[in-house]
């Protein structure tokens, strides 16, 4: 009885910070400039559990704002902010800009980082760029397979011909041994 | 205009998203629940523990739940608990009655008693929740249905083809790769087991007239019972 109530739980095992599960760190990896200098106001688009985040908070003094719509995931998600006192969890979906924006309470927000895979990914970055300044870093890690099914090349092809509507594209790489047809980019605004 | 600190920001983000959770967890649980326990009752399987687990993750979700826990709750008749789902009155009724069935190391004390309040509290949350879906198939299907998905919000969006196929996927992809040259396609997966289709002479037609039935009363529960 007692043994199995003391097994470890998974967020025990994984307190160092994995390439394989966190698409930031493995964009550090491939050497984009996606470091942070110690007090920026980060808006995290598709938070899901915050696994990522709990490495990020440590990194920085700024408030993470981290958006996540799924209920079940939101609740780890709430559990580790209450822990901590640098998140503020956003229950809202990522469309759904109006919502968002008043709960920034009129912060200036440094980076925005989005990984929701959907074919309409573009679009809902584009949206969400109302929020922040034209100085503001723009991070997008792309799933080319959740996009459409169809030839990855033409894909890719397609979908930067729409970025490049909206955004400036400073860096680009794929994070291929990590993840597999995975792109990330580092953005400006227009 | 004060700027409000950053302490502040973070708390009042803390509160309203609480509550907007709260609101988000839906009675669709229960129903999931009876019909897994069913389930599991038909291949007599003793514990309980993995099923009891998700249903107190909604009940107290800040909380960390183990054996002695949940023990302690259903010894207590406690069922609410801080951000968690709220239950009627009937409904925890249901959850201690049903609990009676269970020894201290949450394995099947009584399998008769529990297989019979199982299928009694399935048809009563059907008749309250789901009044359109009950007349046209059993309780039992209906939780089928739901817990396919993981939830009633994934499955009113489905359209009706989508539903006469449940349940039958293995053959309809099969069908799909050979480019539909030989041989046919499903028609019906997990709606098999529906009364009316069983007393139908022509089946495959009856399967596509209920699946377009069952489409229209899923949306029609939801948006009456469900929708926040």
């Amino acid at each position: 009885m007692s043994e199995k109530t003391k097994k470890p739980t998974l967020r025990k095992l994984n307190l160092e910070w994995n390439a394989y599960r966190s698409k930031w760190k493995s964009a550090l990896d491939r050497k984009l400039s996606v470091d942070l200098k110690g007090d920026e106001n980060i808006l995290y688009l598709g938070a899901s559990t915050g696994s990522t985040i709990s490495h990020i908070r440590k990194k920085t003094k700024g408030i993470i704002f981290a958006v996540e719509k799924s209920p079940k995931m939101m609740v780890e998600l709430m559990k580790l902010a209450i822990k901590s006192d640098n998140i503020a969890p956003i229950f809202a979906d990522a469309r759904n800009v109006e919502e968002i924006k008043k709960r920034l309470f009129k912060k200036k927000i440094d980076i925005l980082f989005q990984d929701i895979p959907s074919p309409d990914q573009v679009e809902m970055l584009s949206n969400a760029a109302q929020l922040v300044d034209k100085d503001c870093r723009i991070f997008l890690s792309l799933k080319i397979i959740s996009v459409a099914h169809w030839d990855p090349e033409t894909v890719l092809k397609k979908t930067e011909e729409k970025l490049k509507e909206h955004f400036k594209i400073t860096e680009s790489a794929s994070l291929e041994p990590f993840h597999k047809k995975h792109y990330f980019y580092v953005l400006k605004k227009k | 205009m004060t700027e409000t600190s950053q302490t502040q920001i973070i708390q009042k983000n803390i509160e309203t998203s609480k509550e907007e959770l709260q609101r988000a967890f839906l009675k669709d649980e229960l129903i999931i629940f009876f019909t897994r326990v069913q389930e599991d009752l038909q291949t007599k399987k003793e514990d309980l523990f993995g099923r009891l687990k998700e249903l107190f993750s909604v009940i107290f979700p800040y909380e960390e739940i183990t054996r002695d826990f949940i023990f302690e709750k259903i010894g207590n008749g406690e069922f609410e608990g801080d951000g968690g789902i709220k239950f009627d009155k009937e409904e925890k009724a249901m959850l201690i009655d049903f609990c009676n069935n269970l020894d201290k190391n949450i394995n099947f004390k009584n399998f008769h008693g529990a297989n019979a309040a199982a299928k009694k509290y399935l048809i009563e949350l059907n008749r309250k929740y789901l009044p359109n879906m009950s007349l046209l198939i059993e309780p039992f299907l209906v939780g089928k249905l739901i817990s396919f998905f993981g939830g009633i919000d994934n499955l009113y969006k489905k359209p009706a083809s989508t539903i006469q196929l449940i349940g039958a996927e293995k053959a309809f992809f099969r069908f799909k790769e050979r480019e539909a040259k030989e041989g046919k396609p499903p028609k019906y997966g997990l709606i098999y087991r529906a009364n009316t289709i069983q007393k139908a002479k022509n089946k495959g037609k009856k399967a596509r007239q209920l699946a377009n039935k069952l489409s229209i009363a899923i949306k029609l529960d939801y948006f009456q019972k469900f929708c926040r």
